[in-house]
């Protein structure tokens, strides 16, 4: 597969795929990154992961079922290159500015190279309607989502943590619950939504954070909420 | 805000249903949500204020309302009468919790919202959200403290 140009996406039941595979992390980053509308190669280098293997990565990833190539439809492809020929007969030159990922991978094929001597003079008037079709990416970014299967810093010890300190196992299940909630509505939401948690599921046993900084606000929040010192164990935190 | 106190909630929902429907629910593992709240068809919120802030909510889809109120011999399945069912079960939280608070906590007088529309008011970013299973339909049970930050801005 030649990925530079093309565009990819999630696909629909990404996060029931994603269950139970492991990936580096760098991998991980890429899929949730994938917008359908930016050309791989380009991510890979906005992702400062250029000196990847582009093809190598996508090859993978393709292969595991973790992520699918936007294509068009020849009528689509038709629309898209009469707008960008219209498009860049107006302004010149021009960055693909396509909404959606295949078509942003089209507008890359059919602009004019930058060798073509740009023209001074510019039309500015409303951009034409663009195409849109079903290539956004399918896991829409307001979704719900747990962290699943992800190498990165274990909750469960925190969690455990947290149930001894406000009361133990003789708790009643919704009140062990609820002290998790209790610590977690201390940590920043910004720190949680960076990391792509959208929701946590207080029993899943699997639950990991991938950023350092979000697992020491919850270490943090749990020393507020309980008064005590959290001595963390390394076994239970290590990546992986 | 205790564990305990928040608990309350939940024993004072879970209650509305072995009373009026002679049927306790069945709670399904509950989730923390980080994200605006995911409202359904009918939802009742209340809003709670002294030593912490914050709110109160029962979201459930239609069928979940129209199924609750056959059982209890209505057969009607107006909007107006499902939301007015809706308001109801939040202002027999909100008494309750008023009850059993005392002079603690303040408890709104409910609102209620049709249509998964968004409500008025601030409500927490980060809420427990409990699902509750009956008749095999699921509503939502929400409670929301703020935290001292968003406590801050909101003042």
């Amino acid at each position: 597969m030649s990925a530079g140009r093309d565009v990819f996406k999630r696909p629909r039941d990404f996060d029931d795929r994603a269950l139970g595979v492991s990936l580096r992390p760098y991998e991980w980053e890429v899929l949730l990154a994938l917008d359908g509308r930016t050309p791989f190669v380009q991510l890979l280098r906005r992702m400062g992961l250029d000196e990847l293997d582009a093809d190598e990565v996508a090859d993978e990833l393709t292969g595991k079922g973790l992520m699918d190539q936007c294509v068009v439809t020849y009528g689509e492809f038709m629309r898209e290159r009469e707008t960008t020929a219209a498009r860049s007969a107006d302004v010149q030159p021009a960055a693909p500015t396509a909404t959606n990922g295949a078509a942003a991978a089209l507008a890359a094929a059919t602009l004019p190279s930058p060798a073509v001597e740009p023209k001074l003079r510019a039309t500015i008037k409303p951009q034409p309607p663009r195409l849109s079709f079903s290539v956004k990416p399918t896991s829409a970014p307001m979704m719900p989502r747990v962290a699943v299967g992800i190498s990165g810093y274990k909750l469960k010890p925190l969690l455990d943590f947290i149930i001894d300190q406000a009361g133990g196992k003789n708790l009643p299940k919704i009140a062990a619950q609820l002290a998790v909630y209790r610590v977690f509505r201390r940590v920043p939401r910004e720190l949680v939504l960076a990391d792509n948690i959208h929701s946590l599921k207080i029993g899943d046993p699997t639950i990991e954070v991938h950023n350092k900084e979000l697992y020491d606000a919850i270490v943090r929040a749990i020393e507020t909420t309980f008064g005590v010192k959290y001595e963390s164990n390394a076994a239970n935190t290590a990546a992986g | 805000m205790t564990d305990n106190d928040l608990k309350m909630f939940v024993d004072i929902v879970s209650n509305y249903f072995a009373k009026v429907v002679d049927e306790a629910p069945l709670l399904d593992e509950p989730v923390i949500e980080f994200t605006p709240p995911k409202l359904l068809d009918y939802s009742g919120f209340i809003q709670i204020s002294g030593s912490d802030d914050g709110c109160v909510y029962i979201t459930m889809p239609r069928d979940f309302a129209v199924s609750f109120l056959r059982r209890t011999g209505e057969m009607a399945s107006d909007d107006a009468l499902l939301s007015d069912f809706v308001g109801e079960m939040a202002s027999t939280i909100a008494s309750n919790a008023r009850e059993r608070f005392g002079g603690q906590f303040k408890i709104s007088v409910p609102r209620t919202l049709v249509g998964g529309q968004q409500p008025p008011f601030s409500v927490p970013g980060t809420r427990f959200v409990l699902p509750i299973r009956w008749d095999g339909r699921t509503a939502h049970l929400g409670i929301g403290v703020f935290s001292s930050v968003e406590a801050v801005k909101a003042s």
